[in-house]
């Protein structure tokens, strides 16, 4: 999968879905951190996973 | 002597043996704190009418033949995310800074205060715990005792720096990523990060629940134990709070590693540990008689997971601020923070279940182990405003990188202590001695064993002694 490059009118419109209103650098300041994070999604997501794993609490207490 | 004994043990002594009394040692500490504050930022409150009120307390304790606390008279201070009665809970956020004022104490000062210590104040840490460097905007940098010029790392850099310049005998913090082990690290003092679940948090400002720790900080590893010891037990204001028995560890230090069976992390761990950091954990691992280098996999992807998982968090926590006061947030991370309310559920559940495979990965090793070590911090402390650090031929943001070796083990809970060994230079750098859950003990009696060899100790610097 690859997010890149993430249009700045997705983090623009997801924001103000949320009730966040931003200036244009703002945005581009977001929308940066939002490429990181797609990023690091991205190597997490290229990860197989088991389908009986549960995404639980961290272990039984 | 010195009017201010080092260490927690040494002012339990210095009381318990009538050299100096509780209003003494307070007195001197919050000197030193006078002294050196306007320098190191560390402390943002003061409770000096507080600390003495305790100390009187003790003084009249010690005078009626009463029998002592065993934190009787010793100074400590904690992270500003920990609710203390009267004071408003900042957690380094101006945006906090209008909130009323704390009730009452957070359980983990109820507890230090049942055991007679002295709560000196609140300290310094990166906004809203998010970061690594303590570089705070609103409420300034804290600088690093053994070089000001230098991070005291983050987010409890305060704390860290509290510590190694003697001015408290014991700090607390909090780690979600490492934020009580990169300041152990750079600020060269012990650190305990206990298993997730271990330590209530009930009465400190959350950043991101699932894996946010408290802990102690100490200039040797008896006082860490002796803080950790007296913090434990289950409160119900802690719905993550295990109901476990309390483990006392003190009494099991002297056992040392012996039938420990210890391994020293490579791979990732290697990858991205600068010369000092690499040093440290190969001279720990030989101090320790560590009998193999073992990998576990799918690290990297762990630490991915944990920083999406932060910023889904940490921005879901403060979405409703987001909207109406993002100009009161801090600069360096309110961005992120935003970002981090895109996240789709299906990246945060992908990591979420990711976090469950890497755990029983590392469930199995520790089956095999005891104690594994891996270096705490890639690089020795940075300098204040340095935007990047450089591991091996890489250069890579400072800020966010810090916590590249620290982050994937508290995203799975396990125990940790942090010991501090001092590489050529003059700075130090610690090793993460990890454990399996519920198992602090051994954590402590390795980093135990690296100072009984005079491998790891902290130093107050020449300028605060």
């Amino acid at each position: 999968m690859n997010h890149s490059p993430v249009p700045a009118d997705y983090v623009k419109a997801a924001l103000l879905l949320q009730g966040m209103t931003i200036d244009d650098e703002r945005l581009a300041a977001v929308t940066q951190q939002f490429i990181l994070l797609a990023a690091m999604a991205d190597s997490v997501l290229a990860e197989p996973l088991p389908p009986e794993l549960e995404p639980a609490a961290v272990y039984q207490l | 002597m010195s009017r201010w004994p080092a260490g927690a043990h040494a002012c339990v002594q210095a009381f318990s043996s009538g050299q100096l009394s509780a209003q003494e040692l307070a007195s001197a500490a919050l000197e030193r704190i006078a002294a050196q504050n306007t320098s190191l930022n560390a402390f943002i409150d003061i409770t000096a009418q507080r600390a003495l009120a305790e100390a009187a307390v003790l003084d009249k304790a010690y005078q009626r033949g009463e029998t002592l606390p065993v934190l009787a008279a010793v100074p400590y201070a904690v992270k500003n995310l920990f609710d203390v009665s009267g004071l408003t809970t900042l957690a380094g956020a101006k945006l906090l800074s209008h909130n009323p004022v704390a009730q009452q104490d957070a359980v983990l000062i109820d507890r230090l205060h049942a055991a007679g210590g002295l709560l000196l104040g609140t300290l310094n840490m990166d906004a809203l715990a998010y970061g690594f460097t303590t570089e705070n905007t609103h409420y300034g940098v804290t600088r690093n005792p053994h070089d000001p010029l230098r991070s005291a790392g983050g987010s409890s850099g305060g704390t860290g720096a509290a510590v190694a310049a003697g001015l408290v005998a014991i700090g607390l913090g909090s780690d979600t990523n490492g934020s009580i082990r990169v300041p152990a690290s750079l600020c060269g003092v012990f650190g305990l990060k206990p298993t997730y679940g271990r330590l209530p948090r009930t009465g400190t400002f959350p950043f991101v629940a699932s894996f946010d720790h408290l802990g102690p900080l100490a200039a040797n590893v008896e006082d860490l134990s002796l803080a950790y010891d007296a913090m434990q037990g289950h409160d119900a204001g802690d719905a993550a709070c295990a109901p476990r028995f309390v483990a006392r560890t003190l009494d099991t230090l002297h056992r040392g590693v012996e039938g420990l069976r210890v391994a020293r992390l490579t791979g990732y761990f290697d990858d991205n540990a600068g010369t000092e950091a690499r040093w440290a954990a190969t001279t720990a691992a030989d101090a320790l008689g560590a009998c193999d280098e073992v990998e576990l996999v799918g690290t990297e992807s762990a630490r991915a997971a944990a920083f999406v998982m932060t910023a889904a968090e940490g921005g879901a926590l403060h979405r409703d601020d987001l909207c109406s006061l993002a100009g009161d947030f801090e600069p360096l991370s309110v961005d992120r923070l935003m970002a981090g309310t895109l996240v789709p559920a299906s990246w945060y559940q992908h990591a979420q279940r990711y976090r469950r495979l890497y755990l029983n990965r590392m469930l199995a090793l520790l089956e095999q182990y005891d104690v594994l070590i891996a270096p705490a911090t890639p690089v020795t402390a940075p300098l204040l405003g340095q935007q990047q650090i450089t591991i091996g031929s890489r250069q890579l943001p400072t800020r966010p990188n810090l916590g590249l070796l620290t982050q994937p083990i508290s995203f799975i809970g396990m125990p940790v202590v942090v010991a501090p060994l001092w590489p050529a230079g003059g700075l130090p750098i610690g090793v993460q001695l990890i454990a399996a859950p519920w198992r602090e003990d051994k954590c402590l009696r390795a980093a135990w064993v690296l100072q009984q060899q005079g491998l790891a100790y902290s130093r107050v610097p020449h300028t605060a002694s």
